[in-house]
């Protein structure tokens, strides 16, 4: 009879457990949603570290000498730093409407730059063989330019920005659509841009994820 | 006659069991079109794995120094191009450690190799040290020792390596972190 009993009550037991964990995994799976918090986390997790080695090129014609003993100033400065690009979180907005998303996030653009001082030394610099001499205010404007000119080179480089842009939309896709996984829901995304003016362009994209 | 009657209940609690997991386990399996997901190492394998967010890029526009093919000795010219150099890492050998006790999750992201150096031809410039230098063919000679340069110097430029193994750590965290948060904020993310 007490075997009977211990025996009934481990069953009871186990099974509970089993009902139990189930459940427990279960609403914590169903109370996820869509955290606009989580999100422009993620955007700034998406920001790129880019590693930029560049040369600076310094002309200046008739730098030096008389009628036709003039000469050109004419010199190179290869350098490196580090470009952040990605888009900027604090511009980002997120509207969730039932299983519709709709993200307006601006464009990808320079957001830090650092020149690494110690890649700019007496080495850094290549001079043409008839160039006037370089001077000592030449080099500290030339390494004025190259920071500015490192800025200038990542701000054109149009598939570097697009890389940028499209890690962090893929990032906040891939939020969406595990979400919606674990809640069972497939959610609708809907891309607004927001030009360089703030200005909300047309949808360009219109997504749906599949789960 | 004891033994029997609690060999037959042992019995149909065993039955009883086995029917009331079936019972609870079909709405699981079939009852929802999207099954919600637990996660485990292999859940999170399939979380990481994009392969469009495990290379990075880094820009090196370099210059570089091309000797006289009859004296080594004596540099002809500088010439500078701009080249792209992906770095990056195989997503197949992630590893991921799951510690429940210690409520841990450990994801290595395994060694970064440079995958491509790029130079643009269109990009060259020269100064010339020795104008006899200054030939038809010198683009061609030159765009491959620009080739040879931005390989070299980018493998050994330890920062393209250091920042890709941070973008890397910085992408994990952004597809991982978010779903823990939820699910059980005691866990920690680990990425080495």
């Amino acid at each position: 009879m007490k075997i009977r009993k211990i025996i009934a009550l481990f069953l009871v037991l186990l099974l509970s457990f089993t009902l139990v964990s189930c459940d427990k995994t279960e609403s914590k799976l169903m109370t996820m949603k869509l955290q606009v918090s989580q999100m422009k986390a993620i955007c700034e997790l998406a920001t790129l570290e880019v590693y930029y080695h560049n040369v600076a090129k310094y002309k200046m014609e008739d730098a030096e000498g008389i009628l036709f003993w003039k000469k050109d100033r004419h010199f190179w400065i290869e350098y490196s730093g580090i470009v952040k690009l990605g888009i900027d979180a604090s511009l980002v907005a997120i509207e969730v409407k039932d299983d519709a998303v709709a993200i307006t996030v601006p464009k990808a653009r320079v957001l830090d730059k650092k020149v690494d001082p110690q890649s700019l030394n007496k080495e850094s610099f290549i001079v043409e063989k008839d160039s006037a001499k370089i001077r000592g205010e030449d080099e500290t404007k030339a390494f004025e330019e190259a920071q500015e000119n490192m800025v200038l080179a990542a701000s054109k480089d149009t598939a570097l920005l697009a890389s940028a842009q499209q890690r962090a939309q893929i990032l906040l896709e891939e939020y969406i659509k595990n979400i919606g996984k674990a809640v069972g829901k497939e959610y609708s995304i809907e891309w607004k841009y927001l030009d360089t003016d703030g200005d909300t362009s047309k949808n360009i994209d219109k997504e749906s994820n599949e789960s | 006659m004891g033994k029997k009657s609690s060999f037959k209940f042992i019995l149909i609690g065993v039955v009883f069991l086995a029917i009331a997991s079936v019972i609870f386990s079909i709405p699981r399996l079939y009852g929802r079109a999207n099954k919600a997901e637990v996660i485990t190492i292999s859940t999170l394998k399939k979380i990481i794995n994009i392969s469009e967010l495990s290379t990075f890029q880094a820009v090196y526009n370099g210059i570089a120094e091309v000797m006289n093919e009859n004296k080594p000795d004596k540099l002809d010219y500088y010439v500078t191009y701009n080249a792209k150099v992906k770095a990056g890492f195989d997503l197949e050998q992630v590893d991921i450690d799951f510690d429940e006790k210690l409520k841990k999750i450990t994801i290595t992201i395994p060694e970064i190799k440079i995958t491509d150096v790029v130079v643009d031809i269109a990009t060259l410039d020269y100064i010339f040290l020795n104008d006899k230098a200054n030939k038809s063919s010198v683009s061609e000679q030159a765009y491959k020792a620009c080739i040879e340069d931005a390989k070299k110097e980018s493998a050994e430029e330890s920062a393209i390596y250091e920042l890709a193994k941070q973008n890397a750590q910085n992408i994990m965290k952004a597809l991982i972190n978010p779903l823990i948060e939820q699910l059980d904020s005691d866990y920690v993310l680990e990425i080495k």
